[in-house]
């Protein structure tokens, strides 16, 4: 398992220098210039000069991207333009927030995924398939902008249950769990719904196949009661799938969480990377891509390392 | 001066105005009350919305032009208040400055500043004329042109600091006493060059007392970190800061000028204006903005008690022309009657009316007539160029154009050319529309495009490629404090209008900064430079328009006069809450 490991690590790392060479290369062709952002109506170009010798970025873009990637080797992800801090600084600051986001969403968009894909696919074409299908299909055409606009609406505007953003009340100088679980409830609804959808598709497909099994046939021959049938055999073999899509899934949900987080005004790595965007902070944006880019490898590697403790057919050593 | 980044339809637009409120148009609030002298509450939080994407990154008072933002300003403008208070009426404000007055020589090359006695520092400290002659040290070694990064100082050589600075001298613990080097007008040299100077707290942070040069390294380091900012004078005191989050202060109790009953003064960061407005409508921000786009839902705000204000700021805005040798349109745009005719052919009153909702009143000069200050000219109360196609027809032929094949042509030039404008603001798109049909009737064709605004600045600031672009629309100049007379702006290699040059122009804006042997007669000088300025229209003049202000009923004083969306500096300590 720990040489499968390392050696899955040893293998992103060409992927991870690919990804930040292209990002690098994106980054620089997109129309516009950081010290012009920058200085904006002090624009001078005696200032732009000295701006950009102060910044690095009047030497050639090889020798940036050489200078970005030693440095990164050496842990430093370089300073932010805009905040003048570090990016490492900005991310440890930003991650937090997003990751009990994203994680309160996915463990919640999984466990409903369960239960609804189970119970469509256990009363299939029944009326409660058909309406939990068009459900599903209502909340994954949403755009997340949208839905969170609609909940700010109802619950903080309307019924004043929630706050409507922030990631905790400015006014408690010391703001406790609670209030930060209150604050984090719609953004996580919010995902969790446009997510649920997919995933209890997913579940639905899975529990479907899974039913049709001559082992599921067995057990209820054998007399077991349909509870468990269904939770022994049908849902424990079902599941497996629902692991890869949440190691793929981890990281889209952290790009999914930037609209959520500029509705929500909630202080994550989106909107760390949605300021960066409007000020073409090249620093945050790289730093940033870079983690996305270790969380997908990652991801993928969590997945493969959990599918092999859920189900012992699966070696990780024969795999590789 | 400053460059805005004015997005004209926008309530980012003016973008000093965001706290800022003005009287003019919008009514009396009902929630004004008062000065603050009877009824007076204590307590309460002030959460006061920041425009979208904008973070507070920079609290030290002498900044360079990374982060030379208003609403760094507005910040650190809290913890230490500037020597002088230019306020809502754009004049000095002694009883809000920590100057008590300022007297100066004849001659205009001495100036003496009386210190008031009564300031400390939030250690106890007093106030001293030290104070203010080490931040004018400190503005010198960051002006100089081998200042190490992150500097230089943005504001380098406004009102001849330091150049035309002989010597900055504490003559006594509470006078200090400056001397330049050659004459200037002395209002202009208050503003630009005094209004440049604070007290910054020596004592607690002169690390290398004989090193400047260290010095300025070490305070551009801290200048970022707000732990570093416990040594005040002004009126309150930073209690946390959390990018992206919010920004707390407290009252400082030993401020010597007028003190908050507030508990808590809190700048939040907002991330879109939608979710600013839902702030607003769960009372999670009771100081914000409505932006213009949001103006049909305001009655969602008003039903709630909330009272919506315009706000305006003491600039211009206007369409440049591009006027520098190589421009695809010099011959044309150096010729002042084609300028004057194509400010004829902007209907400034239907922009007002039918896209600004009448918060964008006309404007014909670089001084508005909204808000009243004494720099604008009573002679000028007149449009001098009123909409009128015929007249701009009329006025185009006198100088020989032709219509032909529907536009105007001349020596076989075309008034026939492209202007660029920001994108991603709706009004200033219709406002854009609206022109391009106007000046059509009178034989000029025009294309748009929309472009980011950094974009722009990129395109036509940059001096070496000046066949790139022909016009642009939709930003503008605030003076911020500055005197508004026009010598960075129309002197040749100014802000404005690339490539003009008039030496007439460049006299009488000379005439502005020269000395001067009363405020009448300075004011003289100045109304002869405006009324030059205004009648050869260097750049189009446009509407000035406003910002809304939404004010939750709780809140009171937010008048004109404390949130001056003049200048873009609010009194925050005047403001006082209800329960």
């Amino acid at each position: 398992m720990l040489s499968y490991i390392v050696r899955r690590i040893l293998q992103a790392i060409p992927s991870l220098i690919g990804i930040s060479i292209i990002t690098f290369i994106l980054l620089h062709i997109v129309p516009g210039n950081p010290v012009r952002i920058l200085l904006g109506q002090h624009y001078t170009p005696q200032r732009a000069a000295a701006l950009a010798q102060s910044l690095g970025l009047n030497k050639p873009l090889y020798m940036q991207y050489l200078i970005w990637l030693w440095n990164i080797l050496h842990g430093n992800l370089g300073y932010s333009y805009n905040y003048t801090e570090p990016v490492t600084y900005l991310i440890a600051h930003a991650l937090p927030n997003t990751l009990s986001l994203v994680l309160i969403a996915t463990i919640f968009a999984q466990l409903f995924a369960m239960l609804i894909g189970t119970v469509q696919a256990y009363f299939e074409n029944t009326i409660a398939d058909h309406i939990i299908t068009v459900l599903n299909y209502f909340f994954y055409s949403m755009p997340s902008f949208w839905l969170g606009i609609l909940m700010v609406m109802f619950f903080s505007i309307q019924l004043h249950w929630f706050p409507s953003g922030g990631v905790v009340n400015p006014q408690d100088p010391n703001p406790g769990f609670w209030d930060w679980l209150h604050h984090l409830i719609l953004p996580a609804a919010t995902l969790t719904l446009v997510t649920l959808a997919g995933y209890s598709r997913y579940m639905r497909s899975s529990v479907r196949e899974t039913l049709l099994m001559d082992y599921v046939r067995t057990a209820r021959a054998k007399g077991l009661r349909e509870s468990q049938v269904l939770w022994r055999h049908v849902l424990r073999n079902s599941i497996l799938p629902q692991i890869t899509l949440f190691g793929l899934s981890f990281p889209a949900l952290f790009a999914g969480a930037l609209f959520i987080e500029e509705i929500f005004n909630y202080p994550g790595m989106g909107l760390l990377y949605w300021n960066a965007v409007g000020t073409l902070d090249y620093p945050v944006l790289l730093g940033v891509t870079m983690f996305l880019g270790a969380l997908t490898i990652i991801g993928n590697l969590l997945a493969d390392i959990l599918y092999s403790l859920v189900d012992p057919r699966i070696s990780l050593e024969s795999m590789s | 001066m400053k460059r805005k980044a004015q997005l004209l339809s926008g309530g980012l637009a003016a973008t000093v105005a965001l706290g800022a409120v003005v009287g003019c148009g919008g009514g009396s609030p009902q929630n004004a009350a008062g000065t603050g002298g009877t009824g007076v509450q204590k307590g309460g939080t002030l959460i006061y919305a920041l425009p979208p994407a904008t973070n507070i990154t920079w609290y030290l008072p002498i900044t360079n032009a990374g982060n030379a933002s208003l609403y760094n300003a507005q910040l650190y403008t809290q913890l230490y208040p500037g020597v002088i208070y230019i306020d809502h009426r754009y004049q000095i404000d002694y009883a809000n400055s920590f100057a008590q007055n300022i007297t100066y020589n004849q001659a205009g090359t001495v100036y003496t500043i009386s210190l008031k006695k009564n300031w400390k520092w939030s250690d106890g400290h007093p106030v001293t004329a030290d104070d203010v002659v080490w931040d004018y040290e400190l503005i010198k070694a960051t002006d100089a042109k081998d200042a190490p990064p992150p500097w230089p100082n943005y504001n380098a050589g406004a009102g001849g600091v330091p150049d035309n600075v002989q010597s900055v001298v504490a003559k006594d613990p509470y006078t200090v006493v400056i001397t330049l080097k050659k004459p200037v007008n002395q209002q202009w040299f208050i503003y630009n060059g005094i209004g440049q100077l604070t007290a910054l707290p020596k004592h607690a942070w002169n690390k290398y007392p004989n090193d400047i040069r260290q010095e300025i390294i070490y305070l551009a380091k801290q200048a970022t970190n707000p732990a570093f900012f416990t040594v005040v004078d002004g009126p309150f005191k930073l209690q946390s800061a959390k990018s992206s989050q919010s920004w707390t202060l407290v009252p400082n109790p030993l401020f010597g000028g007028h003190k908050s009953t507030l508990d808590k003064l809190i700048f939040q960061y907002e991330a879109t204006n939608d979710a600013e407005f839902a702030a607003l409508k769960t009372g999670a921000v009771n100081l914000g903005y409505l932006d213009l786009s949001q103006y049909a839902s305001r009655q969602s705000l008003t039903s709630s008690g909330y009272t919506i204000m315009p706000a305006y700021n003491f600039g211009y805005n206007f369409i440049e022309l591009n006027q520098q040798k190589g421009s695809p349109m010099y011959a044309a745009f150096s010729d002042v009657k084609v300028r004057q005719a194509l400010e004829y052919a902007i209907d400034q009153n239907a922009i007002n009316k039918d896209i600004y909702h009448g918060f964008a009143p006309p404007q014909y000069g670089p001084i508005p007539t909204t808000p009243k200050t004494i720099f604008f000219d009573p002679n000028l109360a007149k449009p001098l160029f009123p909409f009128n196609l015929a007249k701009a027809r009329q006025l185009l032929e006198s100088d020989g154009w032709k219509m032909q094949n529907g536009v105007m042509t001349k020596n076989g030039l075309q008034l026939k050319f492209q202007v660029i404008y920001p994108s991603g603001t709706q009004s200033t798109t219709q406002m854009m529309e609206l022109i391009q049909q106007d000046w059509k009737q009178i034989g000029v064709q025009i294309s748009l495009k929309p472009m980011p605004l950094s974009e722009i600045f990129g395109i036509i600031q940059d001096t070496s490629n000046p066949g790139k672009w022909a016009a642009a629309a939709g930003t503008g100049i605030t003076y911020g404090g500055s005197y508004p007379s026009g010598e960075q702006l129309f002197e040749p290699g100014g802000l404005d209008g690339f490539g003009y040059d008039d030496p007439v122009l460049d006299k009488l804006i000379a005439a502005t900064t020269s000395p001067a042997p009363s405020q009448q007669a300075s004011l003289k000088a100045f109304f002869a430079y405006e009324e030059y300025c205004a009648k050869q229209v260097p750049v189009l003049w446009t509407n000035g328009v406003a910002s809304l202000i939404a004010v939750a009923p709780n809140v009171h004083n937010a008048t004109e006069q404390y949130l001056n969306p003049t200048t873009g500096y609010p009194l925050f300590n005047y403001i006082w809450m209800s329960k």
